[in-house]
């Protein structure tokens, strides 16, 4: 029945946006602005996670030793530091290295340094733990022989761990909120068309004609517009990344450029099959008000 | 074909449609159902299409016991039905060409056989120099031969016609009925609703419901 009425049911899923046109228009324009906020708001989310990632991923330790402490007591030193669970490297940061990083970190602002007789640090060794061992690593860290000082910057991971989580949540919220926005608004398009078409529906549910036969014009004009929705938010975010790509220099030299964090092909296909889900879903709660005559 | 015992509807409001009633009728017979406006015509094809179930009794239409069907078998059987509405019910802004096939589209008939069987039915009903024509710019004989080629089209082994006469003149309402008497056959039955009683003398009826206030009167005859 499907195949022998294909033309049909394209045919007629047209009429039905024709006979709502201007409301047909508005659903289109607030579908596709509500798919470009949501794929902005789940890109930041995704792309502010990897950020978190990558922080986490270089989440260090710094440990200050007894300045006097032999090459071979340090080697000792270093070697029971990475037997701890968490730890996954060790640098050895001399006195001078240490001077260069703040240099380059102070860039013109370095001249500060000159005020210096000596060289005011002092060597160090620079932990790269997992982020979430960090604390129990510091503890540890600071009952082994020869530790002068730990700085942990306990603080500031925790703050790190704390926004990955607001931000997820905020998405997962949002993504939540537009899922409802796209099927209330699909919906009541194939409400209307369903209202509009009521006599028609009546005729053929006299004439026998099974549901599946009256519903489906009605089916593919909701996943027709959230599918096209869905496509004109892409070509919008398109836009918009292109402009922020081409941007120039970025705003943090020190921060990963968020753009590489973006990944355009995976937006594609999510937003393709969201769309087609959605509008499906909302298209079938929709003829849910047909009356089964 | 259509067998009843004792069957009646009392809609939901009280109002009694239809008091209880026995009938039979066979198939290829021309049946007509004789009665004012608000006598219960119109209740009779409701029961027979399933828009009604029977209040009390039993009804069978096309061996379907109509009281204990679900909406997807009652949809089955009127597949099996070619209703001529009184007010066509035909699809506004569609060609005559449209409103035929979308009758029989859902319908297991092969694509090319479709065209066939909608082409013999306009010409049947002499409508075919109108096929592609807009159904809302025809007058009210022709939409109405649009509604009884669509019925034809679908090889009904029942054809219900509601009011075919309504608004037609003497000369064109007698044409209508020989139209659906001749749509009779030996799987087919015709039954005709009308409140047009100098009228039927005109039809070729094997039997005649008189329905009044609900009660109904059968007459056989011997006509055809």
């Amino acid at each position: 029945m499907i195949a022998n009425n294909f033309t049909y049911f394209i045919k007629e899923t047209f009429t039905i946006y024709k006979t709502n046109k201007l409301s047909t228009i508005l659903s289109l324009i607030s579908l596709s602005m509500i798919f470009f906020i949501s794929i902005l708001i789940i890109s930041g989310w995704g792309i502010s996670r990897e950020f978190v990632n990558l922080l986490k991923n270089e989440a260090a330790i710094s440990v200050y030793y007894e300045p006097n402490l032999n090459s071979y007591s340090l080697e000792a030193l270093s070697s029971t530091i990475l037997s701890i669970d968490g730890v996954t490297h060790i640098i050895d940061v001399s006195a001078d290295e240490s001077y260069t990083q703040m240099e380059a970190i102070l860039g013109s602002e370095a001249k500060i340094l000159k005020q210096f007789d000596e060289n005011p640090f002092v060597p160090y060794l620079e932990v790269s733990v997992q982020l979430e061992d960090a604390k129990m690593i510091g503890e540890a860290i600071r009952e082994i022989e020869h530790v002068d000082y730990v700085r942990d910057n306990q603080t500031v991971l925790d703050k790190i761990s704390q926004i990955s989580i607001i931000i997820g949540s905020i998405g997962l919220l949002m993504t939540v909120a537009v899922v409802v926005a796209t099927v209330l608004i699909t919906s009541h398009i194939i409400r209307e068309g369903v209202h509009s078409n009521e006599a028609q529906i009546n005729t053929l549910q006299l004439l026998g004609a099974p549901d599946l036969f009256i519903h489906l014009p009605f089916w593919i004009s909701g996943v027709l517009i959230s599918f096209i929705a869905g496509v004109f938010a892409l070509a919008m975010t398109f836009v918009v990344q292109f402009n922020l790509s081409s941007g120039g220099d970025r705003i943090l030299p020190f921060l990963p450029d968020f753009t590489e964090l973006f990944s355009f092909d995976k937006v594609i296909i999510s937003v393709i099959l969201c769309s087609i889900l959605i509008g499906a879903t909302s298209s079938w709660f929709g003829l849910r008000m047909v009356k089964r005559k | 074909m259509i067998n009843s015992q004792d069957c009646s509807l009392t809609y939901k409001d009280g109002t009694d449609a239809l008091k209880p009633f026995c009938l039979k009728i066979d198939k290829g017979e021309v049946v007509v159902i004789l009665g004012a406006s608000g006598s219960g015509k119109t209740s009779f094809l409701k029961l027979l299409l399933g828009i009604e179930k029977p209040t009390t009794g039993s009804l069978e239409v096309l061996g379907n016991q109509m009281s204990s069907m679900s909406t997807t078998q009652i949809r089955k059987l009127r597949m099996h039905i070619g209703p001529i509405f009184q007010d066509f019910r035909l699809i506004e802004g569609r060609t005559v060409l449209d409103n035929v096939l979308l009758g029989i589209r859902f319908l297991e008939i092969p694509k090319r056989e479709r065209t066939e069987l909608t082409l013999t039915s306009v010409e049947r009903v002499g409508i075919q120099h109108k096929l592609n024509q807009v159904v809302d710019y025809l007058s009210w004989g022709e939409r109405q031969r649009v509604a009884i080629a669509r019925a034809l089209a679908r090889k009904p082994n029942l054809i219900i016609a509601d009011e075919p006469t309504g608004n037609l003149d003497h000369d064109n309402a007698i044409n209508v009925l020989n139209l659906l008497s001749n749509l009779a056959g030996p799987e087919t039955t015709v039954i005709i609703t009308t409140h047009a009683a100098h009228l039927i003398d005109e039809i070729p009826f094997t039997q005649i419901i008189t329905i009044k206030e609900g009660l109904m009167e059968v007459k056989k005859s011997d006509r055809k």
